[in-house]
């Protein structure tokens, strides 16, 4: 499929190199925090709703495999109708039973070897496949590949607050990177339905990271519910190219803003 | 001592002083300090000893045969670390997944835990990987200023490795239980972990947007590291050729040989055969069963095939859960023997409670333990004064990857691979071993594969897991292994075709003994391939 051609958007106006640091400062903050996770707390509840920390770690790597292919080949598949788990719900947000991978456990292994390679493999592919007139074909319309590389950071940021909490530390993401982030939401999340609860207030002299935390409709000071209990927070999702998704429903704000 | 033995010996403690983490991992006795300073001037230090060393020898007089083996192997090393030190390589060393993040973490593992000194020695190794990778950084900043740039693949890989040692010095920590010095070992493992993450940062977000696209180095870079490795300069374009061959027979005796796990069954029905039957469960269970099969090893050689000094009879078998490495590795045994030769095998993000298959690792037990590296490394560690200090505690990858490889086949001769699939096992890892040779040469020197085509990553990929039958978890790590780290892939098969030919030579001439052979050659010590031939050629059978 050939690659329509065009000037970029006015998301991340640096250019590519400004996007793909802004994706290698999220994905340096999000390993930082799965680094510090240990094989036994797989099981505990995070800010997602009825995602334990495996699903959510199933659902990062995942995330950034369905972005690096879309970066790579200029194409993004909208179409979920794929395979679907057996016990994954039909409910917007929900992966499925906790501690299921529900996502991604690409390769059957260590699911934080999985991440971190899944990392590796999505930034060397920004490095390599990135132009100023780069556009993705999400669901066949052109999306500039830098909103498409700075949609991608932003969840994987906020993913990685997500498993720092869950843990009960809560590492903030670097105010640099958040100032950078909360810059560029407006423009990322055109739309809240079905993918995240409204911002939650937070005083104006929040640090920049609670302040984004809170945009995306996570609470920095609510410790992880146990599951079974709604959340008033949703995660964000990318468009998933494949099935067995975590969230059949609307996917994340790339194809409003090409709208 | 002679005046060659003296120098080697200087040469090897002044060394140990400037790389003090390389000297532990080498298992030379003493300490060295804590830090090695991975920056400009620290390479720049480790150069000029060489420098000097081969002045200081160059007009030495040599009496004996010893003198001459001493003389030629520190000569023939020197020689090549010094080109390798002039082509740059110091400011843009950045390889993964074995490169120095490995070296590093992988260093504290094997630092002595006796006493409050030992753990002492550890907090402070601990506390210097900020510092050391720090030194590292500006090396490769300086390496960025001349022109000098590693390629951004290996940033990016060697960021996931930095990522991956945080937390690994956990079990190490927790080892020492809560003595006074809990608080301080606990600090310093927390200094590491910052250490890693900056590192991790640092290639990601400042060297990886500056790095170099293209993973081959080209022919000039790749003789140096050829030569490094190898102990010789050999011809490339032949090498390649032999490397097709050599897999396209490998191909053949493995089609045979899967029809002797189930008639008429493909590799690949075999091998699905075998993953379902020939297996253990979790990692207690995958650790008795290595360490059976080398015991087990050592049993049928010792006194038959080799004899075995007794300090080397007993190997320890280690899980590295931590290491970064991908794939089973060896240390040897420290100078004075106090630190036992290991192997170690990572479990590569296996499940612990899963299954582990044997039947292809029986194989890579001979390669690491006996009659492979240990039987190797400790015949020079235990030589007495027969090799000089340096030859004790070097290593060339050719002739060493070469006899590990070799010590398969040997199993091989000796019937060693009953058990079922255990053989169609080590022809797999041949195969993989010849996929190598074909990957790493024509990568680095953008030579045309058989139908015409380009190398790239995802080609390279796809001939190791096809024609190398490399298992799915390995293959990119490896491919990335061989993208950063030239010349080194090649050393297996073509270190093992130097074994067999130099065999085959001595087979010739009458009154040939297999047992004696083996002892004169590993008599001998390391050696670079150019030299293996003549110096087996002219070794003492009666040794």
């Amino acid at each position: 499929m050939g690659e329509p051609s065009g000037p970029a958007g006015p998301c991340c106006e640096g250019g590519p190199s400004d996007a793909t640091a802004l994706l290698a400062g999220a994905i340096t903050y999000a390993l930082g925090a799965c680094a510090q996770v240990a094989p036994g707390e797989m099981t505990r509840p995070t800010p997602c709703t009825d995602w334990d920390l495996a699903a959510l770690l199933a659902h990062l790597a995942a995330s950034m495999s369905d972005l690096e292919s879309a970066i790579r080949t200029g194409h993004l598949d909208l179409d979920l109708s794929g395979p679907q788990g057996p016990d994954v719900p039909d409910v917007p947000g929900g992966p499925g039973p906790a501690g299921q991978a529900a996502a991604g456990d690409l390769d059957g292994g260590d699911p934080l070897e999985t991440v971190r390679d899944q990392a590796a493999n999505l930034l060397f592919s920004c490095y390599a496949h990135h132009g100023p007139g780069r556009f993705v074909l999400v669901g066949g319309l052109p999306l500039p590949a830098v909103i498409v590389t700075c949609t991608g950071a932003v969840e994987i940021a906020v993913h990685g607050w997500d498993v720092s909490a869950a843990r009960g530390r809560g590492g903030p993401i670097p105010p640099a990177l958040a100032t950078r982030m909360l810059g560029l939401c407006p423009l990322l999340v055109a739309s809240r339905a079905g993918l995240f609860a409204p911002p939650v207030e937070v005083s104006p002299q929040a640090s920049p990271g609670d302040q984004l935390i809170a945009y995306l409709g996570r609470s920095p000071a609510a410790p992880p519910s146990p599951f079974g209990q709604p959340l008033r927070t949703r995660p964000p999702q990318t468009p998933r190219a494949r099935g067995n998704c975590p969230s059949p429903s609307t996917p994340l704000a790339l194809d409003r803003v090409a709208g | 001592m002679t005046p060659v033995f003296r120098l080697c010996d200087d040469y090897v403690t002044r060394w140990a002083a400037l790389d003090p983490v390389a000297a532990g991992m080498q298992g030379l006795a003493g300490v060295f300090g804590a830090a090695t300073d991975y920056g400009p001037d620290g390479f720049a230090a480790r150069a000029e000893l060489v420098t000097a060393t081969l002045e200081a020898l160059e007009p030495m007089s040599l009496t004996s045969d010893a003198d001459r083996l001493a003389a030629g192997f520190l000569r023939e090393r020197l020689e090549a670390q010094l080109a390798w030190h002039r082509s740059g390589e110091p400011l843009r060393l950045l390889r993964a997944p074995i490169g120095l993040v490995s070296v590093v973490r992988d260093s504290v593992d094997l630092l002595p835990r006796d006493g409050d000194d030992g753990w002492r020695n550890i907090a402070a190794r601990l506390a210097a990987i900020p510092v050391m990778f720090a030194s590292w950084r500006a090396s490769l900043d300086a390496g960025l200023g001349q022109g000098l740039t590693a390629a951004r693949r290996q940033a990016v890989q060697a960021a996931v490795a930095a990522d991956h040692c945080v937390g690994s010095h956990d079990t190490l920590v927790a080892a020492y239980g809560d003595g006074p010095l809990a608080a301080e070992l606990a600090a310093a493992a927390a200094q590491a972990y910052r250490g890693y993450t900056e590192l991790a940062r640092y290639l990601r977000e400042d060297y990886a947007p500056r790095a170099t696209e293209v993973d081959g180095v080209g022919a000039d870079r790749y003789a140096v590291a050829a030569r490094l490795n190898l102990g010789a300069d050999i011809d490339f374009k032949e090498a390649y050729e032999w490397g097709w061959a050599e897999l396209q027979r490998i191909e053949a005796e493995m089609a045979a040989e899967a029809g002797a796990v189930s008639p008429g069954a493909s590799v690949e029905e075999a091998t699905a055969i075998l993953n379902e039957s020939a297996y253990v469960t979790g990692e207690d269970a995958y650790l008795a069963w290595l360490q059976d099969r080398h015991d087990w090893a050592i049993e049928r050689l010792d006194g038959v095939h080799f004899d075995i000094p007794a300090p080397l009879r007993r190997i320890e078998v280690v899980l590295a859960r931590g290491s970064t490495s991908g794939a089973a590795y060896y240390t040897g045994p420290s100078e004075d023997l106090s630190r036992p030769g290991r192997t170690w095998w990572p479990l590569g993000g296996r499940d612990p409670q899963g299954r582990f298959q044997t039947w292809a690792e029986l194989s890579t037990v001979f390669h690491e333990g006996v009659p492979g590296h240990h039987l190797q490394v400790g015949a020079a560690k235990t030589a007495g004064d027969r090799l000089s200090r340096f030859a004790k505690t070097n290593f060339v990858s050719g002739h060493g990857e070469g006899w590990a490889l070799y010590a398969e086949r040997l199993a091989d001769e000796l019937g060693w691979f009953a058990e079922p699939g255990t053989r169609l096992g080590m022809l797999g890892g041949s195969a993989f071993r010849a996929a190598r040779v074909v990957i790493d040469i024509g990568v680095h020197l953008d030579l045309p594969l058989p139908d015409g085509s380009r190398w790239s990553f995802e080609r390279a990929c796809e001939v190791l897991s096809k024609s190398g039958r490399g298992e799915p978890h390995r293959i990119e790590a490896e491919v990335v292994r061989y993208f950063g780290w030239p010349g080194q892939a090649i050393s297996y098969k073509l270190g093992e075709r130097g074994w067999l030919a130099a065999r085959a030579e001595a087979m010739r001439r009458p009154g040939f003994d297999l047992k004696r052979w083996h002892t004169a050659a590993l008599s001998l010590g390391p050696i670079g391939l150019a030299g293996l031939a003549d110096a087996l050629a002219g070794a003492d059978l009666n040794v």
